[in-house]
């Protein structure tokens, strides 16, 4: 957007506050611009396409719920328009005791932008093309190589009575995709994915890690079902990422705890796990997938310790959850596209890092299995449940990765179980990981997954 | 604001822009389509308080231009909101010339308005919308609708309530939308429906008098919102809610396992993704070599009971999933895919359709999967109601899943358990299985109400 048309719109926005105030309600305005660039080319086919997903959201406070109406026009006239609309239907509510809104009062004016990358589209296209080919060359059983590459660059604007914030944040997320063949038929994938602010970084990490794909393809070819049952395992990071995130993420969404759907607020200040076990919220960390500055609710991002040396510490919230459990700052309001409602939702959520090296955790392990990759999985707040599904991992026996692998098993358990038995985590701390986070079954909005290794005694595969 | 502002205007001058191109054989396809979609969302908290109102109008332009020399073809689609100025368009139709060039495809014909299968005096598009509830959001007064529910609910809820086990309302979201499109294009095929849609998601809680809690959660897109059974929705879900009070952890098990409920809606027709039998007939799969299936073989191999019999049908009336014709204009039809479990047709796009040399089916819509042998209810074994979420691998036909609530049945007395994972392959257990005789119909899927699997396998907590 454009600084003279952005200061316009701001211009526009702090008028439809001031008509609220005027009319003694409190209005809220987002503006939410989501544009992508994708480029999907495998062996085959190639698809390039623009999306543009932008609009604006008034709120007004009736005094006992949010009354919301989202454009994708946003001219003055229309932003005006819509306010007196609400102020109407705010006076028509019939609420006999208002019930005040609690609102960060502090006074912020900032802006927080990165440069975009370039496109260099007849670059990216070629250089996928290039790796498409390297990877089909690496294995016979490879029988076709996707790249996806998503540019990404989300804007957004919120204005209140305090707050005045505007951030453009940057993202590009690279998936090198190898398709296979099993002896027997079988379709089986392998790929890597990067999340970093360009695209040309992301490719860097992929480099790197292009020495190893044969092996993970052979691997891949051998590997085979799990039996399930009772496990000692090393989860990588990715897989760490995804444990912090279904366990003590959704459990500690405080819009989920007002509607007692949160087994976790029966237990707040409670010890659950060891000492070193520290899960962390963070927004703020520069070119993670879960990036943002400010939340939809205005509020300047920080750091939530939802876990802090093993006890449960403090929610994540949005305005309405604040107002109604009387929390404290946070900075997780967020929405998935303009014309969606504010939840309570993560962003970089991750245990904090330990002191030993991850080969150390390894070599304890007498009889184990190392799991490095996940296709996701779902949260039970109020049961304690937990799924991460889609796995792949290698067997470990004496200390040492042994040639047995096993793909397509779930990772499953009483949560309290599940962190009773988390032995050691490591030093080594990656977030690479790009996943849309859904609330239930919808609601996606981007998060990023990682962390340390983590070494569990027990845990259920199957 | 300062730039030139189109709004009313935009649509004429983008057609006339790309008529131009077309003219001067600078594109040698464009499609526009035009699309506006109004939500009314209503957010419930627990005690029946309503958290939020939200009303939304978007309007976006989605267009599609191509272009083509002897071989290849290319394809950019760009999205036009309101508040794009003639500079953004020109900008637009300029990147997407240049992403054509690079995005370049085996050749293929465009469908035009002459050609036979864009034909649609056989639908019938009033089968898309439902009158009233189009008059309702005209006339803004669908809120009436659901504050009547609401009372409905309450005094369901009150009913069966009883001093040992109290039932709470924690959220409902109900979320309505009507949206319109049309599609135009260069080839002079102009069409254009409107459709209804809603989605109900209920969060419930049992309490008992020790202090015992369980949790349900429902949700459900909505056929029909005016003749759709909430209470019946809203009564079985009190049922399983009070049979999760007392579930006990289950033990792993091996042999008969019925799945019934959501849990057999999720087998045949995921949320996420598509069942591994369905993905194997796409065929953008059969060319990009990642499905091995071909015409007149069978679609699982070894049968031993109920074949699968498997038609996608876009046609179904009053279905969410229902749509009438497709993103090039080809009109609905219902296509059976797999035939007694003989592969009788891809569905396929005109592209694919024209690289493989079939015929395009048009829209994919509900699927409708014929009735099969079972009617009686299980005696021994496993019946499973809810997956925490299930998300299979479509290539490989893995999976692995948490039961939400299951059974486990002894001379058909059934005991509710709560956890372990229902694992194995799509394609192996459909070997050995029965499909039940009585159907039932759910947005985007007609078919057997009950699966069962006579090698099927639950890894317990035990």
């Amino acid at each position: 957007m454009e600084d003279n048309v952005r200061k316009e719109l701001i211009q526009s926005f702090k008028k439809a506050v001031t008509l609220g105030k005027e009319n003694n309600f409190y209005v809220d305005c987002n503006y939410l611009s989501k544009k992508e660039t994708s480029i999907r080319k495998d062996q085959m086919n190639s698809d390039i396409g623009k999306d543009n997903d932008t609009g604006i959201k008034l709120r007004i406070w009736d005094g006992d719920k949010f009354l919301e109406s989202a454009s994708s026009k946003f001219d003055e006239k229309t932003i005006m328009l819509l306010t007196e609309e609400l102020i109407e239907l705010a006076k028509k509510s019939s609420i006999t005791q208002r019930k005040e809104l609690k609102i960060d009062t502090k006074n912020v004016e900032k802006s927080v932008s990165f440069e975009e990358e370039t496109l260099d589209l007849e670059y990216i296209t070629k250089t996928i093309e290039t790796y498409n080919k390297k990877i089909k060359e690496l294995h016979e059983a490879v029988v076709n190589a996707r790249g996806i590459v998503l540019q990404r660059v989300e804007e957004h604007i919120f204005v209140n009575e305090y707050k005045q914030v505007h951030q453009k944040i940057p993202n590009s997320l690279l998936a090198m995709v190898g398709f296979i063949q099993t002896p027997k038929g079988e379709s089986k994938m392998v790929y890597e994915s990067y999340v970093s602010r360009t695209f040309q970084e992301n490719l860097d990490k992929f480099n790197n890690d292009l020495p190893h794909i044969k092996g993970k393809i052979e691997a891949m070819l051998k590997a085979k079902k799990l039996k399930g049952g009772k496990y000692k395992v090393l989860l990588a990071p990715h897989l760490t990422g995804l444990l912090a995130h279904e366990s003590f993420g959704h459990g500690m969404e405080a819009d989920t705890m007002l509607k007692n759907r949160a087994l976790a607020s029966q237990y707040l200040g409670k010890k659950i796990g060891k000492d070193f076990i520290n899960i962390v919220d963070y927004p703020a960390l520069e070119g993670k997938h879960g990036e943002f500055y400010f939340d939809h609710d205005g509020q300047e991002a920080q750091k939530t310790y939802l876990v802090k040396n093993g006890v449960i510490n403090t929610p994540m919230a949005d305005m309405y959850s604040k107002t109604n459990l009387d929390l404290e700052k946070s900075s997780n309001s967020r929405m998935e596209a303009f014309d969606h409602k504010n939840y309570t939702r993560m962003s970089n959520t991750y245990f904090e890092p330990g002191t030993k090296p991850w080969t150390e955790l390894l070599e304890s392990i007498d009889d184990g299995i190392l799991i490095t990759d996940s296709s996701g999985g779902m949260e039970d707040p109020k049961g304690w449940g937990v799924q991460i599904q889609g796995n792949f991992g290698q067997r470990i026996k004496n200390g040492k990765l042994v040639d047995e692998y096993y793909d397509g098993f779930t990772l499953t358990g009483f949560l309290p179980d599940i962190v009773g038995h988390i032995e050691d985590i490591s030093k080594e701390f990656h977030i690479e990981g790009g996943g849309n986070c859904g609330k239930g079954h919808k609601e996606w909005v981007r998060v990023s997954e990682g962390g340390p290794y983590m070494l569990i005694n027990e845990v259920i595969l199957g | 604001m300062k730039q030139e502002q189109l709004q009313l205007n935009q649509k004429d001058y983008v057609e006339e822009q790309l008529q131009e191109l077309l003219e001067k054989e600078e594109i040698s396809f464009y499609r526009i389509i035009d699309s506006t979609s109004r939500k009314n969302n209503f957010y419930v908290e627990k005690e029946y308080s309503i958290e939020s109102v939200l009303k939304s109008q978007r309007d976006e332009l989605i267009v599609t231009v191509k272009t083509k020399d002897e071989e290849t073809l290319g394809e950019s689609s760009f999205t036009l909101i309101p508040q794009h100025t003639k500079e953004d368009i020109d900008q637009e139709i300029k990147d997407a010339l240049f992403i054509c060039s690079q995005s370049r495809n085996k050749l293929y014909n465009e469908i035009t308005s002459d050609d036979e299968i864009v034909k649609d005096s056989h639908i019938d598009y009033n089968s898309f919308i439902d009158s009233k509830v189009k008059d309702d959001f005209n006339n803004n007064t669908i809120n009436l609708f659901i504050e009547e529910k609401l009372q409905n609910f309450k005094s369901i809820i009150k009913e069966e309530s009883s001093d040992d086990t109290v039932i709470r309302l924690n959220a409902m979201e109900l979320l309505t939308s009507l949206t319109k499109k049309q599609l135009r294009t260069s080839t002079k095929i102009t069409k254009e429906y409107e459709k209804d849609s809603a989605y109900l998601e209920i969060v419930l809680t049992a309490i008992e008098k020790s202090g015992k809690e369980s949790e349900h959660i429902l949700y459900q897109k909505i056929n029909n919102l005016y003749t759709f059974n909430y209470e019946g929705f809203l009564r079985d879900a009190i049922t399983k809610i009070k049979d999760a009070l007392h579930a006990i952890k289950p033990a792993s098990y091996e042999g008969e396992i019925e799945l019934k409920g959501t849990a057999c809606l999720d087998f045949f027709n995921p949320d996420l993704t598509m069942n591994a039998y369905i993905a194997h007939c796409s065929s953008r799969l059969i060319y990009q070599k990642l499905s091995n299936y071909k015409i007149n073989e069978q679609a699982i191999k070894n049968i031993k009971k109920d074949k699968l019999t498997v038609s996608i049908n876009p046609l179904l009336p009053h279905n969410n999933a229902s749509t009438p014709f497709d993103a090039d204009g080809i009109a609905a039809q219902k296509i059976t895919l797999i035939n007694n479990n003989k592969i009788e047709n891809f569905f396929a796009s005109n592209q694919y359709a024209q690289y493989l040399n079939i015929n395009p089916t048009g829209p994919m819509g509900p699927l409708e999967i014929e009735r099969g042998t079972l009617s009686e209810e299980l005696n021994e074994g496993i019946e499973i109601h809810t997956f925490s979420s299930f998300v299979p691998d479509m290539l490989s036909g893995n999976f692995s899943a948490e039961v939400r609530l299951g059974y486990i049945v002894k001379d058909g007395k059934k005991t509710p358990f709560k956890g372990g994972l229902f694992t194995g392959n799509i394609f192996k257990l459909l070997e050995n299985c029965e499909l039940s005789k009585e159907v039932v119909e759910e947005t985007g899927y007609k078919g057997p109400k009950a699966i069962k699997f006579y090698e099927g396998e639950l890894v317990g907590l035990d």
